[in-house]
């Protein structure tokens, strides 16, 4: 396997449409380092689903290239189909075969994802034990409840052990403790097996606390793709700042602050329990905390100076939004 | 994740690519589906057992003399009985595929399938091998009751049984492609009903399910519609093992399978070329999970 485990180059999908073609994905950039736990995020009918199923070879793409572990989608579908895990967790496990238990859903998935049923049959008992599902491993699928499905579905992908993990909403459906083991085995995945892993979520904790890189994605086209650090630049200009004094006399202290150059704002000035919080816009951050807290040494009690970084969310709508209204 | 888990995922497995596992992996999963349908299986076996029933009543009325001329002996139930009980069990077995296809696809299940490597025509055959194993229980039911319940005069010796076994296997060899072609027009018209139900009334016309071909030669088009049909050549041979104890080293048993093998060699490639197509189709379409 090369240095990308995933890359798209112009890759583009066209749906006919009654006036014009509708374009799902639109000449879309895409490189996704081997080992790297990457996070595409997009409104829906943004076009995750299309690009996910073009790369697990349902949908053939009208236009543009892509290659999954080195292999492209199109000319060689069959050897990417044996690199690939692909969860679709929306489905709430209507992807499974109800009539069957777990534990015989399991079986037949081994067979048609050629794992030798000697390894499936460890396997198969050691993913039912962690993913909880040994008691009722025997029951039909059809009497679970919709978490379990989405625990089956997960047990089913990982069961063939492939290189490259396409997680299309993983935790939905499943309860907080679930979840937060089923991060976990995500980041267990990537840091130890060191699979490369593609994740959409529409739960963007999850995404901001999983993945290394992220993508959105909107009306077809990567509209903003970096480390967090990056993406939150991408929406402040200035970076936030955020003064924690101990005592109640924060208005000195605001008039202070805001009567410093680098300083472009104060955002926020407020009594926080038995302190003061004061958040301000500053244009250079590096320059901004000594300034602050030599200028407030002396007379003020200073509990912490500290960057303040927008949330995932922030991001992913100022980005969204810009990117519809624009 | 705990340790025992990843140990199993540290270790580098080489895949088992082996074809019949995977065929006997859709056969095994579809077969433990379909036992799960008790009250479905339980009707359909009444309703075998009532439509011979029927036959049988109806072979009351007919005259020995008008089917010994045919050529098959002079049981009127025996004639029909092969002719429904081997027609009902080539179209169960057409039928299956398809109809396994459509529910894959309103399911969700076929799009992992299809995302995961197993080969396409692993999967047909598979789902295949479940309708013929399946609709054999139908079949060896409905001549049991027809033999034992009605007194059918089959010939059940060990040469007739082989014979007739050999031919079973050429004629759903022969059928094979058919079905396969019709799964691949529910795979891009989600739908074939109308399709298969045409299929098996000419089938059955045209092949003589119940009534000597001998009828149809004052009608040539209709004659050469009937040469053209493979399940003539099936029911031909079967009717001659089963009735009058034909074996292998009967000369027109020989043709029959000859005719077969050669509807074999040429409808299996095109069912397997048309099911791509239609492959090739929704995955263009974006329709792969649509019904």
């Amino acid at each position: 396997m090369n240095d990308h485990s995933i890359e798209t180059i112009g890759i583009t999908k066209e749906y006919p449409g009654k006036e014009k073609p509708l374009v799902a994905v639109d000449h879309t950039d895409l490189l996704i380092r081997s080992g790297e736990l990457f996070g595409l995020l997009g409104p829906n009918g943004a076009g995750k689903t299309t690009l996910i199923k073009m790369l697990c070879t349902l949908i053939l793409p009208t236009e543009g290239t892509a290659k999954v572990g080195g292999y492209d989608i199109v000319k060689e579908a069959a050897k990417v189909r044996e690199t690939i895990g692909w969860l679709h967790g929306e489905t709430g496990g209507r992807a499974l075969y109800w009539r069957l238990s777990a534990r015989d859903n399991l079986r037949f998935y081994a067979y048609i994802q050629n794992v030798p049923s000697d390894v499936a049959r460890k396997r198969i008992e050691a993913l039912l034990e962690f993913f909880d599902l040994k008691r009722e491993a025997d029951s039909l699928v059809k009497d679970y409840s919709t978490g379990m499905k989405v625990r089956v579905m997960l047990a089913r992908t990982l069961l063939p052990n492939p290189p490259i993990l396409l997680l299309d909403e993983p935790t939905v459906g499943l309860d907080a403790q679930t979840a937060i083991e089923t991060r976990k085995l995500i980041q267990t995945l990537n840091r130890e097996l060191h699979k490369t892993i593609l994740l959409t979520s529409h739960n963007l904790y999850e995404v901001e606390k999983l993945c290394e890189r992220v993508a959105i994605i909107n009306t077809g086209k990567i509209v903003a793709l970096g480390t967090m650090d990056q993406l939150a630049h991408l929406i402040h200009e200035a970076k936030t700042v955020e003064v924690r004094l101990e005592g109640t006399d924060g208005e000195a202290a605001t008039q202070i602050i805001q009567q410093l150059d680098l300083i472009r704002r104060v955002m926020m000035s407020e009594r926080s329990g038995d302190g003061w919080i004061i958040r301000a816009e500053v244009s250079d951050l590096d320059s901004a905390i000594p300034r602050i807290a030599n200028a407030l040494a002396g007379n003020f009690r200073i509990r912490g100076i500290s960057e303040i970084r927008p949330h995932l969310e922030e991001i992913f709508v100022k980005i969204t939004e810009g990117n519809n209204h624009g | 994740m705990d340790n025992q888990l990843i140990t199993y995922f540290q270790d580098n497995v080489a895949p088992d690519k082996s074809e019949v596992r995977q065929i006997w992996g859709i056969f095994w999963g579809q077969l433990k589906i379909f036992m799960t349908y008790r009250t479905w299986v339980v009707t359909d076996t009444f309703n075998t057992i009532v439509s011979i029933a029927i036959y049988y009543f109806l072979s009351l009325q007919v005259q020995p003399s008008q089917i010994a001329a045919s050529g098959y002996g002079t049981s009127y139930l025996a004639f029909s009985l092969i002719g429904i009980a081997f027609a009902n069990y080539l179209w169960f077995c057409i039928n299956r595929i398809s109809h396994s296809m459509q529910s894959e696809i309103r399911e969700g299940t076929f799009e992992t399938i299809a995302s995961s490597p197993i080969r396409m025509r692993s999967y047909l055959f598979g789902q295949a091998a479940r309708g013929f194993l399946v609709g054999l229980y139908y079949m060896v039911g409905a001549l049991a009751v027809g033999v034992y319940g009605f007194n059918a005069p089959l010939h059940f010796e060990p040469a007739a049984l082989l014979t007739s076994s050999l031919v079973l296997v050429f004629m759903v060899l022969s059928h094979l492609g058919l079905g396969i072609f019709i799964a691949g027009i529910v795979l891009v018209y989600k739908q074939a009903d109308p399709v298969t139900f045409m299929v098996s009334l000419f089938m059955e016309f045209f092949a003589g399910a119940l009534f000597p071909l001998q009828l149809l030669s004052n009608y040539p088009p209709l004659a050469i519609a009937s040469e053209l049909m493979p399940y003539t050549y099936a029911l031909d041979a079967l009717r001659k093992s089963l009735i009058q104890g034909a074996t292998l080293a009967s000369q027109d048993i020989l043709f029959d399978l000859a005719v077969l093998v050669v509807y074999a060699v040429i409808l299996l490639p095109l069912g397997l070329w048309s099911f791509n197509v239609g492959y090739d189709r929704i995955r263009t379409e974006g329709t792969t999970s649509s019904y």
